[in-house]
């Protein structure tokens, strides 16, 4: 009894210790980042041009009045304000490191990481971020689901707030790992930038609400290649579309990918070499 | 007991590739596996509070063999204990107690300034306030580096970012500190700044050094006992000044001539190493330095002379060159 109270006192000085490091990541990353003035401000102009250009699609959306396989504009809105949302999540947090993850197993640029009494997955997979990216996407994301949330009338409660924000969590974990999965296939490859160009193009499936595929592809998209699951999860949630089956599979679905990214990255880590010096 | 190595063996998988495109294309259908024995069953132990050279030529096993005791890489055989842990299992507590210095590689941030990667080591060793104070204040005090912690480390000279890479590696006080060539491309000062100050660290907080370099003052300054190997074995353990032992059965005469001598004629008394108009180096066998002394002196315009030892660097270039295994002085 006594050993696994300490062990969870242990886990959660951990949890602790590394929330407070990914702050400093994340303050670093931003601090860096500002070091080159002219150019963080520039990204931050063009990732906003970038979302203009996105925005325009809802504009058409409106100004059309079209509906899509019975979604009004409003819950169109409510879809495409989660995947910004998320894009920001995963563009300004994990593409970064994903990207850069290859580049360091092949060079052993994982050397002195591996040496630090934090996780090394942590570190190697979670050290940068790209924060003009993070900001306007997020921000914006959240502007356009507010708005579409009060369009709806979608009541403001623990349940519908608290369910929504719990389902962008689990989001954040299947992209994590989704895309992380590809990467560490460097360990045995090497180079794996064909494969991680191929997922990586995978995010744009979730452009759209999963309802405009057919349901065999809905199907796969949900349980064999989860990448519906990032952005349609969290919208049908609080639209009250989401069947209970996948309610089960989303709450199962993150321990599942973090178990198997947890084993390949092992598996993977006794396969890093380093390299010659 | 702080390092103990039995019989460590790592080897990497690797092919080769022909010259040209055919071969190339050749290579993406088949690729003929071939297998480098980096390291070879090596076997030591170092004590705490030692300072160990390891020597080797380039592609000896240096590296990887500090790779191995820092748990960056797995072996293939054999067992290591460090600080009583097994490396490669990579326990927290074994981390927490050691650090390792890579020439070639840097873990500050580029584009902040030093004390923001140091502040964040601070966090990942979970060093209360007043320890992180007090151990950056000594050691940038005996780097001489004060004055540049807020200074972006893209900004910074080899040698003055290699002292931050140093106090980033040792803000947690290390008790072993593995260091991979840590004065590899730094000009003269900043070369002897950093042989004193890991000195007086090791006099000071008794931590055991392992130190790789191709420079022959940094284990020369800093080094008693040297472990050599080549390609991937062990060749040598012991005395840094007994290397010579091994193999030298010469001693080098050196001799200050008043009127020139020719080469063929010095030739009768040793060995010429080297020669120029007055200044002669002769090796004759160790057991003849009597005679061929009393003959030189004897038959040669001799104004100064000179009997030493092989130098240390030259025996150790002559056991890179030796393959077979040698405990003899271990």
């Amino acid at each position: 009894m006594w050993r696994w109270g300490d062990r969870m006192n242990e886990l959660w000085r951990e949890i602790k210790k590394h929330w407070l490091i990914y702050r400093l990541f994340l303050k670093n990353s931003l601090m860096a980042q500002m070091e080159y003035r002219f150019n963080f401000i520039g990204n931050l102009a063009m990732e906003s041009g970038y979302l203009l250009v996105k925005l325009s699609y809802v504009v058409v959306v409106y100004r059309s009045g079209v509906s899509i396989h019975g979604l009004s504009p409003d819950e169109i809105l409510l879809f495409i304000g989660t995947f910004v949302f998320l894009t920001a999540v995963y563009a300004g947090l994990y593409m970064i490191n994903n990207f850069g993850l290859r580049g360091k197993i092949k060079d052993g640029d994982l050397d002195l990481i591996l040496t630090k009494p934090v996780s090394l997955q942590f570190m190697a997979t979670l050290r940068q971020a790209d924060l003009t990216i993070f900001s306007v996407d997020a921000l914006a994301g959240a502007v356009m689901v507010c708005i579409a949330w009060a369009r709806l009338s979608i009541p403001v409660n623990l349940v519908t707030v608290g369910g929504y924000l719990g389902f962008l969590g689990i989001s954040s974990v299947v992209s994590y790992c989704l895309f992380l999965l590809p990467q560490i296939l460097s360990f045995w490859l090497m180079n794996t930038s064909a494969i991680a160009e191929i997922t990586d193009s995978f995010w744009d499936f979730n452009n759209m609400p999963m309802d405009i595929y057919n349901r065999w592809i809905q199907q796969i998209g949900v349980f064999i290649l989860p990448i519906f699951v990032v952005t349609n999860f969290p919208p049908m949630f609080v639209l009250k579309k989401m069947p209970s089956v996948y309610l089960g599979w989303a709450l199962l679905l993150p321990f599942l990918l973090l178990g198997l990214v947890r084993l390949a990255w092992k598996r993977g880590l006794r396969n890093y070499s380093s390299a010659s010096s | 007991m702080v390092i103990k190595v039995n019989r460590l063996s790592k080897s990497f998988e690797y092919y080769k590739k022909e010259l040209g495109l055919r071969n190339s294309i050749r290579n993406l259908f088949y690729r003929e596996k071939l297998i480098k024995e980096a390291v070879r069953e090596i076997s030591f132990e170092i004590e705490e509070g030692e300072m160990v050279g390891f020597l080797g030529p380039n592609g000896a096993g240096k590296t990887t063999t500090l790779k191995m005791l820092s748990g960056i890489l797995h072996p293939t055989s054999g067992q290591a204990q460090v600080l009583g842990f097994t490396p490669w299992e990579r326990k927290k507590a074994f981390k927490m107690q050691f650090a390792i210095v890579m020439g070639q590689k840097n873990q500050l941030w580029w584009d902040l300034p030093a004390n923001e990667s140091l502040y964040l080591n601070k966090c990942i060793y979970e060093l209360d306030d007043r320890q992180y104070q007090e151990t950056l204040g000594e050691l940038t005090e005996l780097l001489d580096v004060k004055d540049l912690l807020n200074v972006q480390v893209r900004r910074l000279s080899l040698g003055e970012r290699m002292k931050m890479e140093l106090i980033a590696a040792l803000i947690h006080r290390p008790r072993l500190i593995f260091l991979d060539e840590p004065t590899i491309g730094l000009d003269i000062l900043s070369q002897m700044k950093i042989r004193e100050f890991f000195r007086y660290y090791n006099l000071e907080k008794k931590a055991t050094v392992v130190l790789t370099s191709h420079y022959m003052q940094d284990i020369e300054g800093l080094c008693k006992r040297v472990i050599i190997i080549n390609e991937g074995q062990l060749v040598y353990d012991g005395d840094l000044h007994r290397v010579n032992d091994a193999f030298a059965h010469t001693k080098l005469i050196k001799l200050q001539l008043a009127v020139p001598v020719r080469v063929d004629e010095l030739e009768a008394f040793g060995r010429v190493k080297s020669h120029d108009a007055f200044t002669v180096t002769l090796e004759v066998p160790r057991a003849e330095v009597k005679e061929r002394s009393k003959a030189i002196l004897d038959h040669l315009p001799v104004s100064d002379f000179n009997i030493e030892d092989i130098p240390v660097e030259e025996g150790i270039a002559q056991l890179y060159r030796r393959r077979e295994v040698n405990h003899a002085l271990a």
